[in-house]
């Protein structure tokens, strides 16, 4: 009885452990919502942006890093998890994995729509992107990269429906 | 002197190694686009092993340095950046280059509220993102325009440029009711949706009270809002009597545009009419209007 208890405790504090450990590797994101077009952004609105926005490029970089696209639904949707899973599939299939340290993201919101239905923000990501073939690393650079993303509202998140690279200005 | 011929043989070699892997710079495409393939220069000699990795898509295949490598147009469908690399030995040598996207293709226009009162300002906003073939944003500026038009009226146009790939604009409602024609078109491309504008609260709401044998009825005149547009048959109007015995009140739907009821028998009290929070005229039974 007593062992059952323990693995129960042991399984309880996992469960505990990992959520937070996972919380612990967000990317860093930051939010100006001081110039949005539209509809203003709300204080609780801006930080559930923030939150799902970091949980998405988490599960970005695990995805690409694994070449597991079965992870990507829970922060995508639409055209982005789409994409998304195209290029997982074509790395696998050239045996390629891609690697991001995330350095962290300055989001500007450039849009809430009135309804809101979909908020649009210029992201300045701070990235290391190495490139491996195999274990082999055929490439490795440092790079502020500007993307823009849409997120829409579901039933209990926001999720990525876009996100494109942009040349810097 | 063969030793010293055997170093200097080694060095030469090895320099042009250097200078062989050194010499693999690649040439990116100008003004590429989604969708239509691209040339990569790449200068040297010898095979490397060449990667592009895009926005949807990753080649690798081996290349002979100094010959161009076409990239198919199945490979270049994602707009965004494309890193280029290649490599050989120890060696790599990379580029950055960016795909624009395609012309546009199919708008993604939402129209919001589906059902509206007349004459609301600002009440109607319809939000534009611009797509290609291959769903990427357009986020060059693309001119947008907007049309909102009921029945035979000359359309409301509004004209905008979309900026980071979104265009938006908020429109009054009409004066008059009837399905409105909301479209977004970015030269032939267009999206419609359809906005039905409803009269609006009533205007001026007007009754009148006679006696009949199970007690008083009372009919309204014409249900109007105040642009003159029938309020829809269905809304309800309240008919609420007050007198020395109590209070009773009736709910009544607009039908072929009046309200009509029949409230208890009373010898004197007020009677009041209202729909909504728009009240109408009262009436004093029994002393005359």
């Amino acid at each position: 009885m007593r062992r059952v208890r323990l693995g129960a405790a042991a399984v309880l504090a996992l469960l505990v452990v990992i959520p937070r450990a996972r919380a612990a590797d967000l990317p860093q994101v930051t939010l100006n919502a001081e110039h949005t077009a539209g509809r203003p952004l709300e204080a609780l609105t801006q930080q559930a942006v923030v939150r799902y926005y970091a949980s998405a490029w988490r599960t970005l970089a695990e995805a690409l890093n694994d070449n597991n696209a079965s992870l990507l639904s829970q922060d995508f949707a639409g055209v982005a998890e789409q994409k998304l899973r195209q290029l997982v599939a074509a790395q696998a299939r050239a045996g390629l994995r891609t690697r991001y340290v995330d350095h962290g993201h300055q989001l500007e919101a450039v849009f809430y729509s009135p309804e809101g239905s979909s908020i649009e923000v210029r992201d300045t990501a701070h990235l290391e992107i190495q490139v491996l073939d195999g274990d082999k690393l055929v490439h490795s650079e440092q790079a502020t990269l500007h993307y823009i993303s849409l997120l829409t509202p579901t039933s209990v998140r926001w999720k990525v429906r876009l996100l494109q690279a942009i040349p810097g200005e | 002197m063969k030793k010293l011929t055997i170093a200097a043989l080694t060095v030469i070699a090895c320099l042009f190694a250097v200078s062989a892997a050194r010499a693999a710079e690649l040439t990116p495409p100008q003004g590429a686009r989604a969708g239509a393939g691209f040339i990569i220069g790449a200068s040297g000699s010898g095979q490397a092993t060449f990667y592009l990795i895009g926005p949807t898509s990753v080649v690798k295949r081996q290349v002979r340095l100094g010959r161009p490598i076409a990239i198919a147009p199945q490979e270049t469908q994602g707009a965004g950046r494309y890193l280029a690399i290649v490599h050989r030995g120890s060696e790599s040598n990379s580029v950055v280059f960016w795909v624009d996207a395609g012309k546009p293709d199919h708008i993604a226009f939402i129209a919001r509220p589906s059902r509206l009162p007349v004459a609301r300002t600002n009440g109607i906003s319809g939000v534009v993102y611009p797509f290609d073939k291959w769903h990427n944003l357009i986020v060059r500026p693309e001119q947008v325009k907007f049309q909102l038009a009921v029945g035979e009226a000359p359309p409301l146009i509004r004209t905008l440029t979309t900026s980071d790939g979104v265009a938006w604009t908020e429109m009054d409602s009409s004066r008059k009711a009837g399905p409105a024609q909301f479209t977004a078109s970015i030269g032939d491309v267009s999206e419609r949706r359809v906005v039905q504008q409803v009269a609006s609260d009533p205007c001026n709401l007007r009754m009148r009270a006679q006696r009949s044998k199970q007690g008083i009825e009372v009919v309204t005149d014409p249900i109007l809002d105040c642009t003159s547009n029938p309020v829809p048959d269905g809304t309800i109007v309240t008919f609420t009597a007050t007198s020395a015995q109590g209070r009773s009140s009736v709910d009544a739907r607009i039908k072929r545009g009046f309200a009509e009821a029949e409230l208890p028998p009373m010898q004197s009290g007020n009677i009041t009419v209202a729909s909504g929070v728009v009240m109408g005229n009262e009436i004093h039974w029994g002393g005359g209007e």
